[in-house]
């Protein structure tokens, strides 16, 4: 198996799920709370990698962060290296990718909060923005787990993005799937079998997490 | 009137009733206003309202001259500036908390050893010594009711809302609570405005009964006069849900 792959896919899913879990609690927290008429534009924005083909979002993301893009100058302009084909690309790319898998479940987790809690800690003069730290957040929970676990494990199986944006640089942007992709190309199916089998166990596991939290095996506060 | 609280706003729905909420209520001392009348006649609307949860269309409230609502000059004070005790139905005791930690919950800040000592007072005054350390979903409908008090109380509230606060425990224990409730009431000095359909809760905590009836106060007085004129409301108590005893 190649651990260098092996390494850097944890290190983009870690990092994406960290990412994802900061910029998706507000996002989530506007979405079931906001009234806005044209929310649903931000929803469907929002999830359209769920429906979009990976080429498209990764065409769209090589076209924006492309070293003739505004974001591509401006970022090369001030780190000194182009976005395109690195680290830092792709985890803006998968960040992209995996954004409805934490944001849904967060929202779905938010809108399952009894409004009573919530305006209950309001009459007792806690701020909204502390209600949501005291209140909402330990009751989603399972939900935060969800979209924290299923954002990982959606972007360990990230290819036809990577391809786009990252490539196929060994120690750089060669992911596990792109590895597999390699390998296969190469006629060398014992070494796509394990790496297939790796991608398998994981991605089970991490199923297995998300199910066993949601059906309640374990639960994670003492239930009402 | 400085000492009191005046409330005389409209809320609308769209294509809905218009709730109108003109009250009159004596603040800094004990005086139980109990709003009276059956269900859809816009109580629960009214007490919202006054607390914050909900904005009115019109009108204007003050408490003690100090301005909660005026449509008119754009102010909404939020319920969290009102210092106010709310009770809702259903008591929306928070489920990750042990007891202890709910009635905490709006005590920060402060001199730790006063806030051990407002605990203390109110675990003993509601009688839940020994639960401290439980969680909601291990406590009685009647204990979850003492809980949630001892909560809204913990804050020294300037006024207490009660939305039918005994409506989710079974009969035998709210006819026990009834008289506790009306007592802890009395000691804390405060004043209170509660909800309910029940006439025989009305009569057990009301210095003063408002009827209500399609989205109007019809009448406020004495709670014998107002509730057994023969021409008084056709209440009923009705079946509410159990919840199990104390």
């Amino acid at each position: 198996m190649n651990w260098t792959a092996i390494l850097l896919t944890l290190k983009l899913a870690a990092l994406t799920s960290v990412i994802l879990l900061v910029v998706s609690l507000p996002m989530a927290y506007w979405l079931t709370s906001s009234r806005r008429r044209w929310k649903f534009l931000v929803e469907a924005v929002v999830a359209l990698p769920l429906v979009l083909p990976p080429t498209v979002l990764g065409f769209y993301v090589l076209i924006a962060i492309g070293p003739k893009s505004p974001i591509g100058q401006w970022y090369e302009a001030v780190v000194g290296h182009p976005l395109l084909f690195t680290f830092e690309g792709l985890l803006l790319a998968s960040v992209l990718y995996s954004l409805p898998f934490a944001v849904q479940p967060f929202a779905a987790a938010f809108s399952a909060v009894d409004g009573p809690l919530i305006e209950a800690s309001w009459t007792l003069g806690v701020s909204r923005l502390m209600t949501f730290f005291r209140v909402t957040i330990p009751l989603s929970m399972a939900g935060l787990v969800t979209g924290v676990v299923l954002s990982f494990a959606h972007t360990m199986g990230e290819f036809g993005v990577i391809l786009m944006v990252g490539g196929n640089i060994e120690g750089v942007t060669r992911t596990v799937s792109i590895d597999l992709y390699d390998e296969v190309q190469a006629m060398n199916y014992a070494a796509a079998g394990q790496t297939a089998l790796f991608l398998l166990v994981v991605s089970f596991l991490m199923l297995a997490v998300v199910y066993a939290v949601n059906r309640r095996f374990w639960s994670l506060w003492p239930m009402k | 009137m400085a000492d009191e609280m005046t409330a005389a706003f409209e809320k609308t729905y769209p294509g809905g009733p218009t709730i109108d909420g003109t009250l009159r209520l004596p603040v800094g001392r004990s005086h139980g206003l109990v709003l009276f009348g059956p269900s859809g006649s816009g109580k629960t609307t009214v007490l919202r309202c006054l607390a914050g949860l909900e904005r009115p269309t019109s009108g204007r409230i003050l408490f003690a001259g100090e301005t909660w609502f005026d449509a008119d000059a754009g102010i909404h004070a939020s319920p969290q500036v009102r210092k106010i005790g709310y009770l809702c139905q259903d008591y929306a005791l928070f489920p990750h908390l042990t007891v202890q930690e709910n009635i905490a919950y709006g005590l920060r800040g402060g001199d730790r050893g006063e806030r051990d000592a407002v605990m203390r007072e109110l675990i003993c005054l509601l009688q839940l010594d020994g639960l401290e350390a439980r969680r909601p979903a291990q406590l009685s409908g009647g204990q979850q009711q003492r809980v949630a008090l001892a909560r809204a109380l913990a804050r020294r509230p300037r006024l207490l809302l009660l939305d039918e606060p005994l409506s989710a425990l079974d009969a035998p224990t709210r006819e026990h609570v009834r008289g506790a409730l009306r007592r802890l009431l009395r000691s804390q000095g405060i004043p209170a405005i509660c909800v309910t359909h029940d006439r025989d809760e009305a009569l057990a905590l009301a210095d003063e009964v408002a009827v209500m009836e399609r989205g109007r106060v019809r009448e406020i007085g004495l709670p014998e006069r107002v509730l057994f004129q023969p021409s008084g409301p056709d209440m009923v108590s009705e079946p509410t849900t159990s919840r199990g005893g104390t």
